[in-house]
C-alpha cells in the first residue's frame, strides 16, 4: 500500500497527480475512486476554462474570478460558519461539512435500518461501492466543463443519498457546507432515488467573511438520478462570503413518472453561476424548476437552464424570480429542448427580474428549440421596476412609500418562496430574504 | 354651519398636461351623504384618485381643504392615515401579500401604532362576519385572481376596517350583480355615522336605490353643473343625461 503524504492543513493547491493522490488517501478513499478521480484529472487537463465564445459563457463576468491557486482547506473539527442559515429542526437527517471535512452525521435509526444512505460519498464509495460506481457521474459527466472537471478531481465535500425502492423519506434531509472566509470548496453531491421513493433534500451553504476577504472559488455538483415514478425535492439556499465565486453544475435524469422539484435559492457570492439542467426521459415525467435572489451591491447573479424533454407525455415548469438593488445584475438563459421524440409535452418558463436602483440590471433569455409537433410551450420574461400602482394602491390606505415597496418586493418573491418544500424551509428565506434587503449598501457604512 | 369635512374650491387637474377637471368646487360636511354623476370622460375617477393623492394627476389649481388642512401637497399615505380613503373602481392586485397581512398594515397605519394580533382578529371577524365574507378570503394574495364581485368586497371590507372619516366610492357598484351591489350597499350604509362622511362616484343611479344620497351632483366636461337631492338622481334615471347637461348649460333652472 502506498501512503500519500496527508494534505496540509491549508494547503495551496495546483490541480496535479499528488494533490489528488493526497486527497484521496486523506479522505480513506477505495483505489477505484482514486482511480476516478485522476481519470477526472486528465479531463480536466485536457480542457480550456470556458470561453466568452460559448453562448452560455459570453454574459459571465470572468474578470476577477480565480482560476488557480486557491487554498482548498482539510481542517478537521472547524465549527459552522455562522452566517449558515440553520433549517433543522424537523430533519429526519443530516450531514455538515466545514473547511473540507465532514463535521456532523446523522440519520434516523428506522431510516437507516430500511436501507436509506445519507453518507459522505467518500465512506459510501468505500462502504457501497457497487451502487456508488453504478452512479457517480454518469448524470453530470466529468468532461462537462473545466469546472466539473476539476470538482471531479479535487472535490471535498461529497454526499451520498440513497432512496430504496417504494420508501418514502417524510422529513427533510439536510446538507450543510460551510467554509471560512479566503477558502475555496469543491463538492459533490449524488442522489439516487429507486422506483416509486420519495424525499426532500435541503442544501445550505454559507461562509463568514466579507467583500475584502481573499477571492475564492467554489464549485458544487448535484447529479440526480430518478427511477420510475420517483419524487425528490431538491432546494438549495447559497449564501457565500461576497469574495467567493460560486458554480453550480446540477443535473437530474428522470425516469418514467418521476417528479423533480429543483430550487436554487441565491443571497450570497460575488458571482453566482448556476448551471440547471434537467433530463426529462422518462415518459409522463414532471420537473419544477425554481429559482430565487436577492442582488446586492455588484453581485452578478446567473442562471443557465435546460428542460429537455425526450420522453413522451413530460412537463416541465421553470420560474425564477429575483430582485436587484445597487448595481447588482443578473442573467437567466433558459433553454426549453424538446427533442423529436418529445411528443405530447409541456413545457414553461417564466423569469422575472425586480429593479430597485437605477444602476442594476438583468437579462433575462428565454429560448426554445422544439424539434416534435404535438407541443404546448410557453415562455415569459420580464424586467422593470416596482408598479407604481402597487405602491399607490398600499399607500392609498395609510402605509407610507418606503414600507410599501418592501411588501410589494417581499410579495414578488413570496411567489417563488412559498413553492419551496417544508415551513422551516420557507420562513428561513423569508428571514433572510427580509435581511438581504436590509443590508446596509457597500458604500454606506464605510466612514469618510 | 360648522367647518365642511371637505372644502374643495376651483380644483383643477391635469393628466398629461391635459386638463381634465376644470373649476370644480363641493362642500361636504360630516354625517352627509354625496353622489356624483355624470357621463363618461366626464372627470368622476380622475377626481376621486387626484383626492387621494395619485402621482399621475396633477393638480393645477384650486385648493382640497379635509378638515381645515389644505392636503394637495400631501403624500396618499397621510391622507389615508388622516381618515380619507378611495374604494378604487379597479383595485390592483398585489401578488405575494396576503390580505390579513395587509389589512393589518393597513389597521395599524391608519391607527397609528401597531394593533396587536388578537385585537386585530376580533376586528376583522366581526367585519367579515357583517358582510358575509369567508375567513379563508383573506388568506389570499390582495387581489390576486379575484372576481371583480370579489374585488369590490375586498375594497368594502377595507372600508369597514379602516372606518375613515371621509369614504370616497369610485364606480363602486360598476360590475356587480345585484346580490353583490346589495352587500356592498348594506357595508357602506353600516359604516354611515353623524362623524363620516361619504362621496359616491357613479354612473347609474341604481346604487342609489340602497344608498340614499342627501345631494347629488352632476360632472359634466370637468365641473359640476347641477345639484340637487336624491329625486335629481332619479330624474336623470329617467331621462338621461341629455336633457339636464342641456338645460343646465342653457342656465335654465333645474
Amino acid at each position: 500500500m502506498v501512503h500519500a503524504p496527508a494534505l496540509d492543513q491549508r494547503l495551496t493547491v495546483a490541480p496535479s497527480r499528488d494533490a489528488v493522490e493526497a486527497l484521496a488517501a486523506t479522505l480513506d478513499e477505495p483505489g477505484w475512486l482514486r482511480d476516478h478521480r485522476l481519470s477526472a484529472l486528465a479531463t480536466f487537463e485536457s480542457l480550456s476554462w470556458p470561453s466568452a465564445d460559448e453562448e452560455e459563457w459570453r454574459r459571465t463576468p470572468m474578470d476577477g474570478v480565480p482560476l488557480e491557486d486557491w487554498e482548498l482547506p482539510h481542517e478537521e473539527n472547524t465549527d459552522p460558519p455562522a452566517t449558515l442559515a440553520p433549517l433543522g429542526g424537523d430533519e429526519a437527517g443530516l450531514l455538515s461539512h466545514s473547511n473540507g471535512s465532514t463535521t456532523e452525521q446523522a440519520l434516523d435509526e428506522a431510516l437507516a435500518a430500511q436501507g436509506v444512505l445519507l453518507l459522505p460519498l467518500s465512506q459510501a464509495a468505500r462502504e457501497y461501492e457497487a451502487l456508488v460506481r453504478a452512479h457517480l457521474n454518469t448524470v453530470t459527466p466529468t468532461g462537462y466543463d473545466r469546472f466539473t472537471a476539476l470538482g471531479a478531481a479535487l472535490w471535498s465535500q461529497g454526499l451520498f443519498c440513497y432512496l430504496p425502492r417504494g420508501l418514502t423519506v417524510e422529513q427533510p434531509l439536510l446538507h450543510y457546507l460551510g467554509k471560512r472566509a479566503g477558502a475555496s470548496a469543491l463538492g459533490h453531491t449524488l442522489v439516487v432515488a429507486e422506483a416509486g421513493s420519495t424525499a426532500t433534500l435541503i442544501e445550505s451553504c454559507a461562509s463568514d467573511g466579507t467583500s475584502t476577504s481573499a477571492p475564492s472559488l467554489t464549485h458544487h455538483t448535484i447529479e440526480l438520478a430518478l427511477d420510475t415514478a420517483a419524487r425528490v425535492q431538491l432546494a438549495r439556499v447559497q449564501h457565500w462570503d461576497p469574495a467567493t465565486t460560486a458554480f453550480l453544475t446540477a443535473r437530474a435524469r428522470l425516469g418514467r413518472d418521476a417528479n423533480l422539484l429543483l430550487a436554487s435559492v441565491d443571497f450570497g457570492a460575488r458571482l453566482s453561476k448556476e448551471r440547471l439542467e434537467i433530463d426529462l426521459s422518462g415518459s409522463g415525467s414532471h420537473a419544477d424548476l425554481l429559482g430565487l435572489f436577492v442582488g446586492r451591491d455588484a453581485q452578478h447573479i446567473e442562471h443557465n437552464t435546460r428542460q429537455n424533454h425526450s420522453g413522451v407525455g413530460g412537463s416541465s415548469d421553470l420560474l425564477i424570480k429575483g430582485a436587484l438593488d445597487d448595481q447588482a445584475a443578473a442573467v437567466q438563459y433558459g433553454v426549453i429542448k424538446i427533442l423529436p421524440e418529445g411528443q405530447k409535452t409541456a413545457g414553461f418558463q417564466t423569469m422575472r427580474n425586480l429593479l430597485l436602483s437605477e444602476g442594476a440590471s438583468a437579462d433575462p433569455i428565454p429560448v426554445l428549440e422544439i424539434e416534435a409537433d404535438d407541443v404546448q410551450c410557453s415562455h415569459a420574461a420580464a424586467v422593470g421596476p416596482v408598479d407604481p400602482d402597487h405602491i399607490f394602491y398600499l399607500q392609498s390606505r395609510g402605509i407610507p412609500p418606503e414600507p410599501a415597496e418592501r411588501m410589494v418586493v417581499q410579495g414578488f418573491l413570496e411567489i417563488v418562496a412559498q413553492r419551496l418544500p417544508g415551513q422551516h424551509l420557507r420562513e428561513a428565506v423569508a428571514h433572510l430574504i427580509e435581511a438581504k434587503l436590509d443590508t446596509p449598501r457597500a458604500s454606506e457604512g464605510t466612514g469618510p | 354651519m360648522p367647518e365642511p369635512l371637505l372644502a374643495i374650491e376651483d380644483l383643477h387637474i391635469a393628466v398629461e398636461d391635459k386638463p381634465i377637471v376644470r373649476g370644480l368646487s363641493l362642500l361636504i360636511h360630516a354625517g352627509e351623504v354625496h353622489a356624483i354623476m355624470g357621463p363618461n370622460g366626464s372627470g368622476k375617477s380622475t377626481l376621486a384618485n387626484a383626492l387621494m393623492g395619485h402621482p399621475r394627476y396633477t393638480i393645477t389649481g384650486g385648493s382640497v381643504r379635509y378638515k381645515g388642512d389644505e392636503v394637495i401637497h400631501w403624500s396618499p399615505d397621510e391622507r389615508a392615515r388622516a381618515g380619507m380613503f378611495l374604494a378604487f373602481q379597479y383595485p390592483t392586485d398585489v401578488p405575494g401579500v396576503s390580505m390579513i397581512n395587509f389589512l393589518r398594515r393597513a389597521a395599524s397605519a391608519r391607527r397609528g401604532s401597531e394593533i396587536p394580533v388578537r385585537e386585530f382578529r376580533q376586528q376583522l371577524g366581526t367585519v367579515l362576519e357583517r358582510l358575509h365574507i369567508d375567513e379563508q378570503f383573506v388568506r389570499r394574495y390582495v387581489n390576486d385572481g379575484f372576481s371583480g364581485g370579489e374585488k369590490k368586497r375586498a375594497e368594502i371590507l377595507q372600508l369597514g376596517l379602516l372606518q375613515p372619516e371621509l369614504a370616497i366610492m369610485d364606480e363602486t357598484d360598476s360590475g356587480l350583480d345585484i346580490d353583490a351591489l346589495r352587500i356592498v350597499a348594506q357595508g357602506i350604509n353600516a359604516t354611515r355615522r353623524d362623524s363620516n362622511a361619504t362621496l359616491l362616484i357613479t354612473h347609474y343611479q341604481r346604487m342609489l336605490n340602497y344608498v340614499t344620497p342627501d345631494f347629488v351632483h352632476v360632472l359634466a366636461a370637468g365641473r359640476i353643473v347641477v345639484s340637487g337631492d336624491a329625486t335629481l338622481a332619479h330624474r336623470l334615471e329617467a331621462e338621461g343625461y341629455d336633457p339636464i347637461l342641456t338645460e343646465a348649460t342653457e342656465g335654465a333652472p333645474a
